[in-house]
């Protein structure tokens, strides 16, 4: 055999499946063995049953809630000039903002030192509870005996995505599961005939941490968020072209399944399992999610009080399909509304924008409330509103140059929530800022306290509500942290 | 003969030297005040090693007595050999681990010096063993053996789990600190409240005797003073001062103060404290009684409990978990009873949460096969159920007899149903019948305010339909006791809230 013979025997040696076998013999049974020791710890060996990963679950105790609405201004409305009413900033009016709340803080835009602003719109008591309350919100006014603030908040994103994602998703960066993921995982979904988590957005644009917002991150994507459009038909497709009938859809659906559940036990990757799901559901959404999501049919004084616009784009119609979802068992209904970014630029100004907005969403929001508890719904209906952080007591300096009209700044350091329904106390307000408005004085409430005590009402433990990945078994409200369950929210 | 015994120094020669450099290596590990990770891991074995010696020499003592009475010669060359050993291991373990800080240093120098007269006092045994020496010196070693090893137990215990004798029955009462005394026209904060509530619920731990984590809170200076975490009291802010803190983190939590099961400090005596640290935390804050804040003014009420008494405490524990033990059962014989029906029906029986027996039946996907023949196959399940969801079904009035008799209906929702007089008053009888939902039904006043019974009725839903503000009021007035929802959308009647198509007529598996 000369060299060039043996050169070439050994090149194909390394080719060949038996060459292949015989160096690999310990890999391959290293192979075997981790596949079936891992059976026995219950990690690997995905069942080869068609588990619905929608199916209902139960929670880890008794919950108060068995559905959210989550309001999401996106922009951050200002809480100064809506709820959290600080008669101290008349008298300091146009006065330079003191240094010491200046020291150490970073705005967005605010350099310099900036003045003080007074509530640009009039506060008047309301409801039993006596609560102040801004004028530019004349329907809230009947409902604020349901509803319970939250006046404490504070974030530590200063910049519209981040601290939409750091709300939503419990992380600042991407790639995170959010809050209606993790609830959808928990507890799946009373209505097999929709989604369990659903997104409605208004105001022209969708919030500017876009759909990582409502993304189901390293959840399988079953658990993501559903959007539908503002405009015309909210899902596309729903209708079967001309030719096919729904028996024939049927058809073509079981073979594709038939296929599909073949892949995957071959290959167990639970993104079969997902995709077997959304077909079905895809077909049952035919059936079902026209009628749901159908304003129409609701009666003319429903309209009225909601003060709805069928086939536009509005956040009026986002909230009453809001609670045709709820009525429908949807677990999650988000909705954004865009437009609250009002740093007194342009059109953007506390008098004027404000006000706009909250014509825009202020009925609405009182219908809904109503509604809710009118047909029963409210006692087991987590409704929650806010923004992403809050406002500042100041005016917005841009750059060190006032503008001539009113604005205020991004603020982490305190902004108010609210909540209403699942038994939360009606006209009551947890927590309180100093004076100015500038600090929490009494009982902070992080996001991450507001995300724990959503997933409280709704009976589950953020601690053991976690999923592992990256090697960490992660939460919603963080691997590292620990988080507090506001119970004083609940009679 | 002459070679065992060269084996023996050998081996005593050897054991020596071993010991020697432990020691040594002892030394050079804790070379100025930083430790090394090899230390703490050595140290760790202390709790295995040191039980070794303990048993061994109690295991000579046992043979020698036996011994004594059969008057045989024994042979305990290889079990002092062992003693010597384990103790030499032991103490290296154990000098590690002191080191490591954290315990009280009287004892632990007790502990130390008596564990190194153990140590001596083996390695003599074994010699004298080895070499030919009289009984009465061995018997002497013996039981100068026993005394330095109960010494050095008894104060290595002292450090680790706290006298035990201080919890003696006849010594102490545990209840001691249970009712708060009583308190007079001014408040000492600390004295009259702060103290009681720290020794009722912490100082077991962090007191004289126990000190775990070097802390202590039985004396004011010792508070101050903090632990090896550093201090408990922050500023002036309960927020950030652990000796609250703690207290309010979740229950699972690691860090949570007292550990779980363990008398809890409840929102009362967590307001007391967060006072105390606002207000400067001082040992001479005293405020007249009158100036209390209300959120701890329960606490001067005379014969505030800071502990359960032990026999209501026991009574409710028995209870409870008997109440666990029987909800457990009914859980799993109505789970049985759901695994019996086809999984689309069963799929409409859920639980309220993962350990109850509080039964809902929620059909919301189902509610297009729902038949009324189906519903009454379903009828003994439901009747378990404290959640009941009929909402825009067709229900036969037969159905309401049974439900009426429902001991666990609580809540029922018939909304968007044809609802008959019938229905309602053979509902009325309903024993347990919280929250009636009838939003959207074709209801009139007239049934509900001729209706006798509802005993049990908190929350009436009769909302859209057609009900005049009049009939509104009276059925308000006949129900005193139960909020009425309806005030919305008056007049508006059933027939305007349109249904949902539910069936699914073609194409279904």
């Amino acid at each position: 055999m000369n060299l060039i013979t043996q050169l070439q025997t050994d090149s194909l040696s390394a080719t060949t499946r038996r060459y292949f076998l015989k160096e690999c013999m310990a890999g391959l049974g290293a192979i075997w063995f981790s596949s079936e020791a891992g059976k026995l710890f219950g990690k690997s060996g995905y069942t080869s049953k068609n588990a619905n990963p929608l199916a209902a679950k139960h929670p880890h105790f008794p919950p108060k809630a068995k559905r959210i609405i989550f309001l999401h201004m996106a922009g951050a409305p200002s809480q100064l000039d809506l709820f959290d009413y600080k008669p101290e900033l008349f008298r300091l009016d146009g006065k330079d903002c003191p240094p010491e709340f200046l020291e150490g803080q970073r705005f967005a835009f605010i350099s310099g030192v900036p003045s003080l602003l007074a509530p640009r719109h009039k506060f008047n008591p309301a409801g039993k509870s006596g609560q102040m309350i801004s004028e530019i919100l004349p329907h809230f006014r009947e409902i604020i005996d349901e509803v319970c603030f939250i006046k404490s908040m504070q974030t530590d994103q200063f910049n519209h995505a981040p601290a939409q994602l750091l709300l939503h998703t419990g992380n600042a960066n991407l790639g995170n599961a959010s809050m209606g993921s993790w609830i959808t995982y928990g507890l799946g979904t009373e209505n097999q005939n929709l989604p369990g988590f659903m997104v409605l957005v208004s105001g022209g644009k969708n919030p500017s941490a876009g759909k990582s917002a409502w993304s189901s991150g390293f959840l399988p994507s079953v658990y993501q968020g559903v959007q539908c459009r503002s405009e015309g038909d909210p899902i596309l497709y729903l209708n079967n072209p001309s030719q096919i009938d729904r028996r024939s859809r049927r058809q073509i659906l079981d073979t594709i399944d038939e296929i599909n559940r073949r892949h995957y036990e071959e290959v167990g990757d639970p993104e079969t399992l997902t995709r077997i799901s959304q077909y079905e559901m895809t077909y049952r959404l035919q059936m079902h999610a026209t009628d749901a999501l159908d304003i129409e049919k609701e009666p003319e004084y429903i309209h009225n009080s909601y003060g709805t616009n069928p086939g536009k784009e509005s956040f009026a119609n986002n909230c009453l399909l809001a609670r045709r979802l709820v009525e429908r068992g949807v677990r999650y209904v988000q909705l954004y509304d865009w437009g609250w970014d009002h740093h007194g630029n342009g059109q953007n100004t506390i008098d004027e924008g404000l006000a706009r907005k909250c014509k825009e969403i202020d009925r609405p929001i009182a219908a809904l409330i109503q509604d809710l508890k009118q047909r029963g719904l409210l006692d087991d209906t987590l409704v929650v509103w806010g923004g992403e952080f809050g406002r500042t007591p100041m005016r917005e300096l841009r750059g060190g140059v006032a503008s001539d009209t009113f604005g205020r700044d991004h603020h982490k350091e305190a902004f108010t929530i609210w909540m209403a329904g699942a038994g939360v106390k009606g006209g009551y307000t947890y927590g309180q800022t100093d004076p100015f408005g500038f600090f929490v004085e009494e009982n902070p409430v992080h996001v991450r306290d507001l995300q724990a005590t959503i997933l409280h009402a709704l009976g589950l433990d953020s601690h053991h509500l976690s999923f592992p990945y990256q090697g960490l078994d992660q939460r919603l409200t963080g691997v590292g942290e620990t988080p507090h369950v506001i119970e004083d929210l609940f009679a | 003969m002459q070679k065992t015994r060269r084996n023996y120094i050998l081996a005593t020669g050897s054991a020596s030297l071993i010991a020697i450099v432990i020691w040594m290596l002892a030394t050079s590990f804790t070379q100025g005040s930083e430790s090394s990770p090899w230390s703490t891991f050595l140290g760790g074995f202390h709790p295995l090693v040191l039980h070794i010696p303990i048993g061994v020499v109690i295991v000579i003592f046992a043979r020698s007595l036996w011994n004594l009475r059969t008057r045989a010669a024994s042979d305990n060359r290889f079990l002092w050999l062992l003693a010597a050993l384990s103790s030499s291991a032991s103490f290296a373990s154990g000098y590690f681990l002191g080191n490591e800080g954290g315990y009280d240093s009287e004892l632990l120098n007790r502990h130390l010096w008596s564990a190194a007269a153990f140590t001596a006092f083996a390695w003599i045994s074994f010699i004298l063993e080895v070499l030919p020496a009289s009984r009465s010196a061995k018997a002497l070693l013996l039981s100068l053996n026993l005394v330095s090893v109960s010494l050095a137990g008894h104060y290595g215990g002292l450090m680790v789990h706290g006298d035990p004798f201080a919890a003696a029955p006849w010594l102490n009462d545990p209840q001691r600190y249970a009712i708060l005394p009583e308190i007079g026209e001014e408040v000492a904060l600390y004295q009259d409240i702060i103290d009681p509530i720290l020794q009722a619920k912490c100082v077991s731990c962090h007191g004289p005797a126990k000190r775990k984590g070097s802390l202590r809170l039985d004396t004011y200076a010792h508070i101050r003073v903090g632990g090896k975490n550093g201090g408990v009291l922050t500023g002036n802010d309960p927020t950030r001062s652990t000796l609250l803190t703690v207290t309010k983190l979740p229950l699972h939590d690691d860090q949570h103060m007292p550990p779980k099961g363990k008398p809890q400090l409840n929102e009362v005596e967590q307001a007391a404290i967060s006072h105390w640290i606002a207000n400067g935390s001082s040992v001479e804050l005293v405020l007249p009684s009158a100036d209390v804040p209300s959120s701890f003014q329960a606490m001067l009420v005379p014969g505030y409990r800071l502990l359960p008494d032990p026999k209501l405490e026991a009574e409710r524990l028995a209870k409870e978990k008997e109440k666990q033990l029987l909800a457990i059962a009914r859980r799993a014989e109505l789970q049985s009873l759901i695994n019996e029906r086809p999984p689309e029906l069963a799929s409409c029986f859920t639980f309220a949460d993962q350990h109850g027996d509080t039964l809902h039946f929620t059909p919301i996907t189902q509610k297009g096969q729902l038949t009324s023949d189906l519903l009454e196959t379903l009828l003994p399940l439901i009747n378990e159920c404290h959640t009941i969801d009929l909402s825009d079904l067709t229900l036969p009035d037969s159905l309401f007899a049974m439900l009426a008799q429902s001991e666990s209906l609580v809540d029922l929702n018939l909304s968007r149903t044809q609802l008959t007089e019938l229905a309602l008053s053979s509902l009325s009888v309903s024993p347990n019948l919280e929250r009636l939902n009838l939003f959207a039904t074709k209801l009139s006043a007239q049934w509900l305010t001729s209706a006798q019974g509802f005993q049990s009725l908190r929350t009436l839903y009769i909302g859209q339909n057609g009900i005049s503000r009049e009939h509104l009021d009276s059925v308000r007035t006949h129900f005193p006791n139960t909020e009425v929802i309806g005030d919305l959308y008056l007049e508006a009647t059933a027939d305007e809230d349109v249904s949902d198509t539910y069936e699914d007529t073609e194409g279904s598996k």
